[in-house]
């Protein structure tokens, strides 16, 4: 017989009468058992097997006897010699220290092939519950690898964990998303829960016994899964709305309270998975990952109610899903950091467009074609149509890149362009104010657009072009009100589709998200181009 | 000769103004300058002019409108544009000349002296515009056979055998359209991408065989050129 790993349960039925083993073994000194066990004698515990070893060339090692839980003190008989005893039963952890012995190595000489008999003497003194009374006879070495295999799966999902609760801390940190901090305390929950059950360090006898921590392990079951709960309610937005919020919390405490723990992790997943799919049927495709790492910890804790796995349940579970999440992560970050190069990338193409406005063709070119003629037939005027053209331009390059500017800069170079449009319509043009101090800001080049707008469209028949800028403040809002009394051949809608009013909208937008509204209209006497700057989000 | 000048900006349309008067002088009968795309329509239907100078932006709108219906008349277009990008595609609705903007007298005296010179535009045109019943009609050029004139008007002869009237004389179009048209007779313009042969009916006559059967007549002095241009 190969002779592995040898579990041996305590049943009372295997075991032959206690007097007929004492008589059959050796002379033992009880003196060293101490004098409680002695007087408890009912408190005694006999485990009793039969052990053939057909083959010692496996064991080029010494052969040994692990033994846990069953008792306090106990003396281990091989072929009814003493092999070794454990003899210290104290009341302080002082009396007891550095007696503790768990490993009990069987002389060479003894383990021999052939049939051989194990009888363990054990003394309580304790009112525990010692369930999992057990030997395991190995292979020294066989003995050292069982325990590196039964430590690496929680050391190696624990390290995991913390590792990504860390992680989502700093990325809460980072990006001031709740749902991260959620998820970096479900990571250190589930973390915490795998550490608690199998790694546990106690100092109960003076050197360190794995006794794992279950209340611990108990309570961070609950916390992992509401942080969970919170990270998928949170990503979705829907945290932040009470109905959903007070009816998971009801649910959660509901569900920690009256159910057994591995039917609350059922139903906690069940949970975690409608919350998904109302998130898919939301249309946030990213759910589907999610979903994908519920169902793997819904497979992958399958077996949590075998006793025999009972150190693995919870760990392949949760580390998928966390995995999943950190990828999920990843692409949303990546997919952010993308976003905000396009609007980096956006800016400056306002800024391009603003300065391309500035030197189209048929502003610049018109210029200089009416320049020319200033030249030529009124040479005393082309000095002031220059300074006028200068001065656009010096303060085009001023504001250009700019995201707000204040409405004295802007003023000017609508100034500047009207001056530049005299010359070129004939039209006399004047531009007043209204409620408007100057220090107010706005995106730059809106008012010198309405302006080109108005100057290029409307006064082919006039003599005279008035600007009548007003400013209202209301409730929440301010409404510029910007009016000329040209008269467009030019349909309005074809305006709205013009490149100056989506340059106009792209700035209110990049300044104002969602907080504006333009407005372009004809009223008695001219045009009106009404825009609404809110505090609050605008109708847009 | 008449001019109207179609500019929206007074000062620009004062300048081709001077300059006109300057460069042609006393050939010039009249002037006129209009600044509103629907006040030279209206102009354009009842006038009789020689030659158009058209801005393409009028006040915010496209000069192509006008322009179209522009070079289905019997008169000349120049554009003056600061667009020069829309060149190419003026150039294919049969205008003379496209002078950007800012511009000199020199510039448009040459444009003006291609009025008078019967050498092909460098820049050829793709369409022909036709006032038909109100109606403005495109017609490709490659699907034009033959034009004939008709006195101050000429007629287009379509490969489907369709004729439609166009209010250009023959030396008009003539200016305008690509090498393979070829004024084969006084009062003819083939499209060689038509023809078929060229033979002679003796003593001194000659006669074009288009693709379709139809025979052409073929001036005395115009027959060698045309033999060589024939494959």
């Amino acid at each position: 017989m190969y002779l592995d790993f040898l579990y041996l349960v305590n049943t009372d039925k295997a075991f032959p009468e206690k007097r007929d083993l004492e008589n059959n073994l050796e002379a033992i000194d009880l003196y060293k058992l101490p004098e409680y066990c002695r007087k408890n004698n009912n408190k005694i515990i006999w485990l009793y097997e039969e052990v053939i070893i057909e083959d010692t060339t496996n064991y080029e090692n010494v052969l040994c006897l692990n033994i846990s839980d069953v008792g306090d003190a106990f003396q281990v008989y091989w072929d009814n010699k003493l092999i070794g005893f454990r003899a210290s039963i104290g009341s302080t952890h002082q009396e007891e220290a550095n007696t503790y012995i768990q490993l009990i190595t069987i002389p060479y000489e003894y383990a021999s092939v052939g049939k051989h008999t194990l009888l363990i003497k054990a003394y309580s003194n304790r009112e525990t519950n010692y369930t999992g009374r057990s030997f395991v006879l190995a292979g020294y070495n066989q003995y050292l690898n069982g325990i590196i295999k039964k430590n690496y799966v929680p050391i190696v999902t624990y390290s995991i964990l913390f590792v990504s609760a860390i992680f989502f801390f700093v990325l809460f940190f980072g990006i001031r998303k709740y749902e991260y901090l959620f998820i970096s305390i479900a990571c250190l929950a589930f973390g915490l829960r795998a550490y608690a059950r199998d790694l546990w360090f106690v100092e109960d006898f003076g050197v360190a016994v794995r006794s794992g921590n279950p209340e611990l392990s108990d309570i961070m079951l609950p916390v992992a899964f509401f942080s969970l709960h919170c990270y998928l309610l949170s990503r979705l937005s829907l945290f932040q709305k009470y109905k959903y919020q007070s009816a998971f919390v009801l649910l959660s405490v509901v569900s920690v309270l009256f159910l057994r723990q591995f039917d609350y992790m059922r139903v906690s997943i069940v949970i975690s998975v409608l919350i998904t799919c109302f998130g898919i049927y939301k249309k946030d495709y990213s759910s589907i990952f999610i979903l994908i790492g519920l169902i793997g910890f819904w497979i992958l804790s399958k077996y949590a109610d075998s006793p025999m796995e009972k150190g693995l349940i919870d760990y392949p579970g949760p580390l998928f899903l966390i995995v999943i999440i950190i990828i999920l992560s990843s692409m949303e970050i990546s997919r952010n950091n993308k976003k905000h190069r396009e609007s980096i990338l956006k800016a400056s193409r306002l800024e391009n467009e603003l300065l391309k406005r500035n030197i189209q063709p048929h502003f610049i070119l018109n210029t200089l074609t009416a320049l020319q003629e200033v030249v030529e037939k009124y040479p005393e005027k082309a000095s002031s149509l220059i300074e006028a053209l200068a001065d656009e331009f010096r303060l085009f390059s001023k504001v250009a890149g700019e995201k707000l500017i204040n409405i004295k800069d802007e003023l000017n170079i609508c100034d500047a362009h009207l001056r530049i449009m005299e010359y070129r319509k004939g039209v006399n043009f004047s531009l007043t104010t209204e409620g408007i101090t100057g220090d107010e800001t706005i995106p730059p080049g809106i008012f010198h657009t309405i302006v080109e707008n108005g100057t290029t469209h409307g006064f082919s028949e006039l003599k005279t072009g008035n600007f009548l800028f007003n400013k209202i403040v209301e409730a929440n809002c301010v409404k510029y009100i910007l009016f000329n009394n040209g008269r467009s051949e030019v349909e309005n809608s074809q305006i709205k589709k013009g490149t100056g009013f989506k340059y106009i909208e792209a700035r209110l937008e990049e300044s104002f998200p969602g907080k504006w509204n333009l407005d372009y209209k004809p009223v008695p006497d001219g045009w009106e181009v009404v825009i609404t700057i809110c505090e609050r989000n605008g109708s847009k | 000769m008449n001019i109207f000048i179609v500019e929206d900006e007074p000062i620009i349309a004062e300048r081709i103004e001077r300059l006109s008067k300057e460069i042609l002088k006393e050939k010039i009968t009249s002037i006129t300058v209009r600044h509103r795309l629907t006040d030279s329509v209206r102009y354009l239907f009842a006038n009789k002019i020689d030659l158009l100078i058209l801005d393409l932006n009028l006040n915010g709108r496209d000069g192509f409108e006008l322009l179209k219906l522009a070079v289905s008349g019997s008169f000349h277009t120049i554009i003056i544009s600061a667009h020069t990008d829309k060149a190419l595609e003026a150039f294919e609705y049969g205008v003379l000349d496209f002078i950007g903007k800012p511009f000199s007298g020199e510039r448009l005296k040459k444009a003006f002296e291609r009025i008078e010179k019967p050498e092909k535009s460098s820049c050829p045109v793709k369409y022909v515009s036709v006032r038909k019943n109100e109606k403005l009609l495109l017609i490709d050029i490659d699907d034009i056979m033959y034009i004939k004139g008709a006195r101050i008007y000429t007629e287009i002869v379509l490969k489907d055998g369709k004729t439609e009237i166009h209010d250009k004389s023959l030396n008009s179009l003539c200016q305008l359209l690509p090498t393979n048209f070829v004024r084969i007779h006084k009062s003819y313009i083939a499209n060689l991408q038509y023809v078929k042969s060229i033979s002679s009916l003796g003593g001194s006559k000659y006669s074009l065989q288009l693709l379709d059967g139809e025979t052409l007549p073929v001036s005395r002095i115009k027959y060698k050129e045309i033999k060589s241009l024939l494959p």
